[in-house]
């Protein structure tokens, strides 16, 4: 029973708060709310665990949540869907509730999951705080201390209400829902922002490696879904300040998921922000995010925990050319990943093909997309040029799930783009 | 691809049934009346997204039921693979251990030295709040390799041996 009630309280009751941050039909209020609640509930656990007590920490936030909520509400999605598009939703609430099920006789699956990850949400579940050895002791040092503790702080309170370690359904129950919740709120906001434009944003949701990575327990999607979101509700309004608080929660959210998801999301604010006229609004988001981000910064510097896949040596051995760049190895390696049939390779052509025939592509997130994966070309050259001769090898394990966020940027930027600039396709709404 | 082999037919059945769906779910875009030829390349690429949701879903499914089959409950294995050590292990070094003592693997590779490069992260893993010390550890559990004589066996299995340093 408690293992049940860790499940639902830890993902019903912030859909339930942050419903109340969206306005717009229920579909679109439950499904945005539920990954934007999600996020502030995280986010309250993490600063729970800096001062001692995440669940103390998790709850204000959620009172605090609920009692911010109405004031900042912003305006979401439409009241009439495309054609098809209620048709979709149904599919998708279809297939979150088969994932769901199937959560419930499921451990903790990757091995990244638990290895870099759960792993985490347990330590803070027995210690109360990150001032315990999970986090600060050498002998942990392979779960990569220095990485962002959103997702172990959203894991901890299933930990901590379900009182048993042993058990990890409820983690997996946990990111069966986001990714659904995720899902259905892409499609609609997709459909309310550009109606018709939601059909490549929908491809890359339900893509294999997407819905795979989903029931795995890596922090990939669940950093994705609100950075894509946030990224959505950023470019739909931008110059309504509510949207603006909203966006910067959610893409906080990403930022605070893995360690490349501050750049990641820098880049869609650089694209998106900073690319128009400035305004004070603009500065919303970026603040949100750097005031979000920075308690976890503080605490790593504070306790001197640094990320050894990407430090400062490394970086300066490799511009003086004291390591061999793999430059061309890795951008093969991701080209052929990018392409190949087998992975990404429907998607990325569809997306290509659309913008090429149709001539529509959003620049600024197309522009995105392209920072991105430099980002990634970047940060997989001074890892692996540290790897030895295992690239291949280093690149294989996780290629794959890295490029989830840059091509889901492009999906939106073909996708979105396309009604901007052409008629959109006649048709008969239906409510 | 030789990890799907044994779901191959499987895979193909829910790959018929999932074009199905995808037409049907996707039967009132195909009436949208527009020239754009991009259109149809979107609904190719969102219909064979929807095509192959159902052979993932099935593959999500074999994992479950190989993680049932194996009654893991806390966490996963390689995929479709077996873990590293067997529960019994597991729970005979849960059990020597006393709140705060540190615990450490020995193979025939030796100390935290792997026969398998994740036993002891995956053990680590279910041991917490019980940190690993290869240092000095409390507990060493041998795994596939008898200790010297004169240890302190406090409980042994097929291929383990727990003991107290």
């Amino acid at each position: 029973m408690r293992a049940l009630a860790a499940a639902i309280l830890t993902t019903a009751v912030p859909m339930i708060v942050g419903q109340r941050w969206i306005s717009g039909p229920p579909v679109v209020r439950c499904s945005l709310g539920a990954v934007l609640g999600i996020v502030v509930l995280a986010i309250g656990g993490l600063l729970g665990g800096l001062a001692g007590s995440p669940v103390l920490g998790a709850g204000l936030t959620l009172v605090v949540g609920w009692v911010l909520g109405p004031r900042l509400r912003c305006e979401a999605g439409a009241q009439i869907l495309s054609p098809g598009v209620a048709r979709i939703l149904l599919l998708l609430f279809g297939v979150g509730i088969a994932l769901m099920i199937m959560s419930l006789f499921r451990p903790v699956a990757g091995w990244d999951a638990w290895f870099t990850w759960s792993i985490k949400s347990k330590g803070l579940a027995v210690a109360g705080s990150f001032d315990a050895p999970v986090f600060l002791s050498p002998n942990y040092y392979w779960t990569s201390p220095s990485y962002p503790t959103l997702l172990p702080s959203w894991q901890a309170l299933a930990y901590i209400i379900s009182g048993d370690l042993s058990i990890g359904w409820p983690l997996q129950f946990q990111q069966a829902w986001l990714w659904t919740a995720g899902a259905i709120a892409l499609v609609t906001l997709c459909d309310a922002d550009s109606r018709g434009g939601f059909l490549l944003p929908l491809a890359w949701i339900i893509a294999p490696l997407v819905v795979w990575q989903s029931m795995q327990g890596y922090a990939d999607v669940p950093m994705v879904l609100p950075l894509i979101l946030g990224t959505l509700v950023l470019r739909t309004r931008p110059f309504d300040v509510r949207s603006h608080v909203v966006a910067g929660v959610l893409l906080a959210g990403a930022a605070l998921t893995k360690a490349e998801g501050l750049p990641l999301v820098a880049a869609v604010l650089l694209c998106l922000l900073a690319m128009r006229k400035p305004t004070v609004t603009s500065l919303l988001a970026p603040t949100i995010v750097l005031a979000a981000w920075l308690p976890w910064f503080v605490f790593t510097q504070r306790h001197g925990i640094a990320s050894y896949m990407v430090s400062v040596p490394m970086v300066t051995a490799l511009l003086l050319g004291n390591v061999p760049s793999h430059l061309s190895q890795v951008a093969w390696i991701m080209g052929s990943t990018i392409f190949s049939p087998l992975r990404w390779g429907l998607l990325v052509p569809a997306c290509l093909i659309t913008a090429l025939i149709a001539r529509r592509l959003d620049a600024r997130l197309g522009l995105t997309t392209v920072l991105q994966l430099l980002l990634f070309l970047v940060v997989y050259d001074v890892a692996g040029s540290h790897q030895g001769g295992g690239l291949d090898h280093f690149m294989a394990k996780n290629v794959d799930r890295i490029l989830i966020t840059p091509l889901g940027i492009l999906a939106l930027s073909v996708g979105l783009g396309s009604r901007a600039t052409s008629s959109p396709p006649v048709a008969t709404p239906q409510v | 691809m030789e990890r799907l082999a044994p779901f191959q037919s499987g895979l193909v059945v829910a790959g018929v049934l999932g074009l199905l769906v995808s037409l049907i779910v996707l039967r009132p875009l195909f009436r949208v009346r527009t020239t754009q030829r991009a259109w149809w390349v979107e609904i190719g690429a969102a219909g064979t997204a929807l095509t192959l949701l159902l052979p993932v879903g099935v593959l999500i499914f074999e994992q479950t039921q190989h993680f049932r089959a194996l009654q893991l409950t806390d966490v996963g294995s390689p995929a479709f693979g077996d873990p590293p050590m067997s529960e019994a292990a597991v729970r005979a070094t849960r059990s020597a251990l006393r709140p705060g003592e540190s615990w450490a693997t020995v193979t025939r590779l030796g100390p935290c030295a792997d026969i398998d490069v994740y036993a002891l992260y995956w053990l680590a893993f279910r041991l917490v709040p019980n940190p690993p010390d290869c240092a000095r550890p409390d507990v060493e559990l041998y795994l596939r390799l008898a200790p010297p004589p004169g240890a302190v066996i406090i409980d042994r299995g097929q291929d383990y041996w727990v003991v107290r340093r």
